[in-house]
């Protein structure tokens, strides 16, 4: 089977999965569909920077979190109809999907440029280390804050309003992120195989010879650190709508840790892996947890076998059963 | 603030710096020595913790619990590394961080399932549990300073293991010249498994002396993980050196800054705004620290020269 | 003579207190093939990484064209025209050779800030021009990482070409090659002459000999003398230098 046809199908899949929850009579498994959507699509932006371009970042919840915040946050001012404090004009935040979803994109961009600009000095497990510091410092500055729910967080009591879809239906919200999801991994992918994905790729392959051919390699890693970081955002900002609250927990570094993981079981070659990680990651959570409370008991040693065993994560797994 | 409190603080900051040290020791020689990211060092310690908790409130006696948290701890940690870490030298730091984060979920959800979800309590000791008077006006508990000394004699075992036993220069050796030290004729897998199963302990030992401190609960492995591999990353990998360094240097920012920070802040907020920000700023401190020192010198402080 | 392409002045480097340049002086003439010998540990790749910008000198000046570059980053220098190797080949591994020398094309070009059309469509056939030029062709969709030691040296040459420099710094582009490969790039470095200037660093004596116009002796650091190979061949300095020094009073 090739590539476009396995694409396809996952799409027709992706489309009828409310449809098969109703055959089946969970209508749940829609919801749970959209969690795996959502966390789909902040792996995937993750599995695009580690995967390709070689920057393994423990951090990336923060970025997560910071769209949610904004959603939280928009939100609250909105329904106090008070001003938000930290901006140079008055504004009292919005209800409007099509406010809230691009600028939770662009505060983790921005967020992400910033942490990035600092971090992208160091190598290797420096690098991981100085992103999860980065995170943590953003975890506990967000709890340091009463206004926006300290440590508790901020309940949501209303979803963001986005122009055709009614949040508050399940089939609509799930179309939404699914909808996203698609978007943003044709993205990834177009960015992938264009001149600044290749050059990406390269300076994960060779740095010194890239720097000695003539590329300022800084500057192409910031953007694509930027970019992964407001594509977690964005994800964090559907999440925010589906838990109805953001909190602090969002981005502890556990959450972090998460991301990678599930990115590791789904496999890092193929943009697909971190939505396969995904996937499988919450469904395994769901169906044994579902089996029984310990469910953790199960879940770590087949994290422990995927590592021993099925080098490569399911993709790889896949790819290899294949060639 | 007072000279006083000064001192009771810089003790505060020693005795936690020492508590890092315990930790950070074992994960930097790991780390040093097989390359190895292991997340699943916080298990030993909550595991030292439990062990020394219900040991104390059997027996009643404290040297017995620490000795039975330690040796559980050690004898868990040669277990990892014989049946899944070993396995992992070679490989990706990613694998290295989905098996650890593999083992954690396996190792708390056991806790819990052995010990129940509600947390343990242990008292100290009837001969440590009182505070004695070093100068007029300070009042030290007795039990933090015994953990400041307890750390202190590990520093000094450690630094004679190192400089003055072959078990030592194998790992002085290893850090540096692996293939060297394989080219010997040292069995490394051997080396290897005895330094893991010497992280274990010291990081048990951490357990089982801050049980009396705090509530030992499923989760207290994981927070102090992370202080431990910021303690390693400002110390530089692998060298141990480094990570008292950074363990001292964590353990008094921490503590200064949870003291410093609220009455700094109370000048210029309302008091219960400052104590709040100022808990919260006190934890970000640490993490401001490493960020700072990997941005001034991106290999930590004391990096072991041609080493990644 | 003719003028001079590069040019370095009192250029000096420690590493943790030891002298691994010290007050180097060097000027390479537009067009010639500069060979860049001395002992082990003489400082010659440390040279070569001070002249591509990868490392910063502690003092001292390089000048290209009359420009002072010192201040210069690597990636900047090769806008310049100045372009390096490596003692190891330095290439990307998970790309095929096609590919290698299509994103050196596409830097050339200064169109890498693009996000949407496919990087790999572009430059092929120029590519494949320049593999033919070193014999690759054969392999042009092999990946990289697939070739034997010989061969990702020429990979390597067909990459920086590919940039078109006016001024190359060869790290012992002869390190670990077998006599036949040895040929094969002194041959190419022979069809180079003239329209790069080169600056050589190489053991391999006879190679340096049979290719380089001028060249230059780094001993601990230090450029002993600079001549042309009939004067450094009977320089005394240089053989004290090579046959031990016992008998030198440096």
């Amino acid at each position: 089977m090739n590539k476009l046809a396995l694409a396809s199908l996952m799409i027709l899949l992706g489309l009828a999965v409310p449809h098969l929850a109703e055959a089946v009579g969970d209508p749940f498994l829609t919801t749970m569909a959209t969690r795996m959507a959502i966390m789909g699509m902040a792996v995937a932006s993750l599995g695009f920077l580690v995967g390709f371009a070689g920057l393994v970042s423990f951090g990336h919840a923060a970025f997560f979190g910071i769209g949610a915040y904004v959603v939280a946050i928009l939100f609250k001012h909105h329904s106090e109809a008070s001003p938000i404090p930290f901006l140079p004009f008055a504004w009292e935040g919005s209800l409007s999907g099509m406010v809230q979803l691009p600028l939770a994109f662009i505060a983790s961009f921005l967020f992400a440029l910033l942490v990035g600009a600092l971090s992208l000095r160091t190598r290797g497990v420096f690098f991981i280390m100085i992103t999860l510091a980065f995170a943590q410092m953003l975890y506990h500055f967000m709890i340091s804050l009463p206004d926006y729910g300290g440590e508790d967080g901020l309940s949501i009591w209303e979803r963001s309003q986005v122009p055709g879809l009614d949040l508050y239906n399940d089939y609509d919200f799930y179309y939404l992120c699914f909808g996203l999801l698609v978007g943003v991994l044709l993205l990834l992918r177009m960015i992938i195989h264009s001149s600044f994905g290749v050059i990406i790729r390269a300076a994960s392959q060779d740095e010194a010879r890239l720097a000695t051919l003539g590329v300022p390699v800084f500057r192409y890693r910031l953007l694509a650190f930027a970019l992964a970081g407001g594509i977690a955002g964005l994800s964090g900002a559907l999440a925010a709508n589906l838990y109805e609250f953001s909190g602090p927990g969002l981005m502890h570094w556990s959450r972090s840790g998460e991301m990678l993981v599930m990115l590791i079981l789904g496999g890092m070659g193929s943009l697909f892996g971190g939505v396969a990680g995904a996937i499988m990651f919450i469904g395994l959570e769901e169906i044994l947890a579902g089996w029984t409370e310990h469910w953790a008991l199960i879940l770590g040693p087949i994290l422990i076998m995927v590592v021993l065993f099925a080098h490569g994560g399911l993709m790889g797994f896949f790819s290899r059963g294949r060639s | 603030m007072d000279s006083i409190l000064l001192i009771e603080q810089s003790l505060n900051g020693l005795q936690l710096g020492m508590m890092l040290f315990l930790l950070a020791s074992g994960l930097t020689l790991t780390f040093g020595i097989m390359g190895i990211i292991n997340l699943a060092h916080g298990v030993t310690y909550m595991l030292g913790a439990y062990i020394a908790a219900s040991v104390m409130a059997a027996t009643s006696s404290f040297l017995l619990a620490v000795l039975a948290g330690m040796g559980f701890a050690g004898l868990m940690g040669l277990l990892m590394e014989f049946t899944i870490l070993r396995r992992l030298y070679e490989r990706d730091h990613l694998d290295q961080v989905l098996a650890t984060f593999g083992i954690i979920l396996v190792a708390n959800e056991a806790t819990k399932m052995v010990f129940g979800p509600q947390a343990l309590f242990m008292a100290p000791p009837e001969y440590l549990n009182k505070s004695i008077q070093l100068a007029d006006g300070l009042q030290y508990p007795l039990y933090r300073l015994v953990i400041i000394l307890v750390g202190l004699l590990v520093v000094l075992g450690l630094r004679h293991l190192i400089l003055n036993t072959k078990l030592g220069m194998l790992i002085r050796a290893g850090a540096t010249h692996r293939a060297t030290v394989a080219a010997m004729g040292v069995n490394i897998a051997q080396v290897f498994t005895l330094v893991f199963g010497l992280g274990a302990l010291l990081a048990g030992l951490a357990g089982a002396m801050a049980a009396p401190l705090l509530a030992v609960q499923v989760g207290m492995g994981e927070n102090i993980l992370i202080l431990t591999f910021v303690v390693i990353i400002i110390g530089g990998l692998g060298s141990v050196r480094g990570a008292f360094a950074g363990a001292m240097l964590v353990g008094l920012v921490d503590t200064f800054g949870r003291a410093i920070l609220p009455l700094l802040l109370a000048a210029i907020l309302p008091p219960e705004t400052a104590s709040g920000l100022g808990n919260s700023l006190s934890d970000i401190a640490i993490y401001l620290l490493m960020a700072v020192v990997l941005i001034i010198r991106p290999e930590g402080l004391f990096m072991i020269k041609g080493k990644r | 003579m003719s003028s001079k392409l590069l040019e370095v002045k009192g250029l000096s480097k420690a590493f943790l207190g030891i002298k691994a340049n010290d007050d180097v002086q060097l000027s390479i003439h537009a067009g010639e093939v500069h060979g860049l010998i001395g002992p082990n540990g003489a400082g010659k790749t440390t040279a070569i990484s001070l002249l591509s910008g990868e490392l910063r000198p502690d003092s001292g000046q390089v000048f290209m064209d009359g420009k002072d570059i010192t201040n210069l980053s690597a990636w900047r220098r090769i806008h310049m025209g100045l372009a390096r190797s490596y003692q190891i080949s330095r290439i990307f591994p998970d790309m095929t050779l096609l590919q290698n020398v299509q994103v050196s094309l596409q830097i050339a070009h200064g169109h890498s800030f693009r996000f949407v059309a496919p990087a790999f469509g572009s430059h092929g056939d120029e590519a494949l021009a320049m593999l033919a030029k070193l014999g690759l062709e054969d392999r042009a969709h092999d990946l990289a990482s697939s070739l034997a030691h010989g061969l990702r040296r020429e990979l390597e040459l067909a990459v920086i070409l590919a940039r078109k420099p006016r001024m190359l710094l060869l790290d012992e582009p002869m390190a670990g090659m077998g006599k036949t490969e040895s040929i094969r790039i002194t041959q190419l470095l022979e069809q180079l002459r003239g329209q790069v200037t080169m600056l050589l660093v190489e053991h391999d004596m006879d190679v340096v000999f049979q290719l380089a116009d001028r060249i230059s002796v780094l001993v601990q650091g230090h450029v002993v003398a600079t001549g042309t190979p009939e004067d450094i061949a009977k320089n005394p300095q240089v053989r004290a230098a090579y046959l031990g020094g016992e008998d030198h009073d440096g």
